[in-house]
């Protein structure tokens, strides 16, 4: 009887156990996610738009990967001084230290003498950047 | 022949009268075991039945209690891990319409959203939408995304009808928008009325 009554509290203490490992795993993935969030830094330089045919708008710029993880830029957005907004997905991976250049046309409605535009990381970070219609 | 014939006959009527009732006598009222070993028998039978109808019961709750705490932790857990990013919020004078991109930056599956509040500058309540205005749709092919829930990654984007809401307030006000999760999560933005 005893014998029992140890096997079904070991049964249920290790069910217990096995719960709480993996709520305890889940905890910490959960603030390894936020942590990851807030060491991305990303910067952008060389930023020169220049009206194209019609209403395009082209884009070039270099981004920077200035933190210590590898970062993911999903899409750019851009945004007029009309308050028209447009985006177009990406799919760059940087890593610690890297740059890359890229060219974007945006197509936005009227004439316009600035341009705001931001990337979203996969980790849900916008940074943003503007400059002037050339 | 005859008279002999009816004496056997009254005979057997006589002994079954008094040996039936005496049988069931000692039937009843009789204490002593028929025998040790099948009394024994049936107790041990009794109780091996009786053992295995509480252990079925016991084991049925366990089961039920093992699934409810398992789930709770499941739905804990995955509350847990949502995350919600605003990628854009634009709101349309004309149309009346707030458009609020949104992405699944966590590592919940399947986040769908039951409701959304807007503060204005004093944290004074603007409106709260929920239901069927809340329609998720994708951002690149603008149709509606199936179950009408996030995926992990996954980008979509919400419009819908703010009525008059915003009218009193003029161009540049400041507002304060929040997201609310099926699970229960929040996720608050930020948005001005251009």
């Amino acid at each position: 009887m005893v014998l029992v009554v140890m096997y079904l509290y070991y049964n249920v203490f290790i069910f217990v156990q096995n719960q709480n490992v993996s709520f305890q795993d889940v905890t910490s993935q959960s603030q390894q996610l936020d942590a990851d969030r807030n060491s991305e830094h990303v910067s952008f330089s060389d930023v020169v738009c220049t009206h194209g045919i019609g209403n395009n708008y082209i884009v070039a710029f270099t981004v920077s990967n200035t933190g210590p993880i590898p970062v993911q830029l999903i899409r750019i957005w851009g945004a007029d001084s009309e308050n028209e907004y447009t985006s177009q997905k990406l799919s760059i991976v940087l890593q610690p230290g890297a740059k890359s250049s890229e060219t974007i046309v945006f197509n936005l409605g009227g004439s316009m003498s600035d341009i705001v535009m931001w990337v979203v990381t996969a980790r849900g970070n916008l940074v943003s950047t503007s400059t002037k219609v050339a | 022949m005859a008279k002999s014939c009816r004496r056997k006959n009254i005979l057997t009527v006589l002994n079954f009268r008094i040996l039936v009732p005496k049988m069931l006598r000692k039937l009843l009222f009789d204490k002593r075991a028929v025998s040790v070993a099948v009394s024994t028998m049936i107790i041990t039978a009794g109780v091996i039945a009786m053992g295995i109808a509480v252990l079925y019961w016991t084991y049925s709750w366990g089961n039920m209690a093992n699934k409810q705490y398992v789930d709770n932790m499941q739905t804990g857990s995955n509350a847990m891990e949502e995350r919600i990013s605003f990628e854009c919020i634009s709101y349309s004078s004309s149309s009346k319409n707030l458009t609020v991109n949104l992405l699944n930056w966590g590592k919940a599956k399947n986040t769908g959203i039951a409701r959304i509040y807007i503060w204005d500058n004093n944290h004074e309540p603007v409106g709260s939408y929920s239901g069927s205005d809340l329609v998720l749709k994708d951002i690149t092919t603008n149709e509606p995304i199936q179950g009408n829930v996030l995926d992990i990654g996954n980008e979509g984007y919400i419009t819908f009808n703010v009525g008059l809401a915003l009218d009193p307030y003029g161009n540049n006000s400041y507002f304060s928008i929040r997201v609310v999760t099926q699970r229960g999560r929040s996720f608050d933005g930020s948005f001005v009325k251009l």
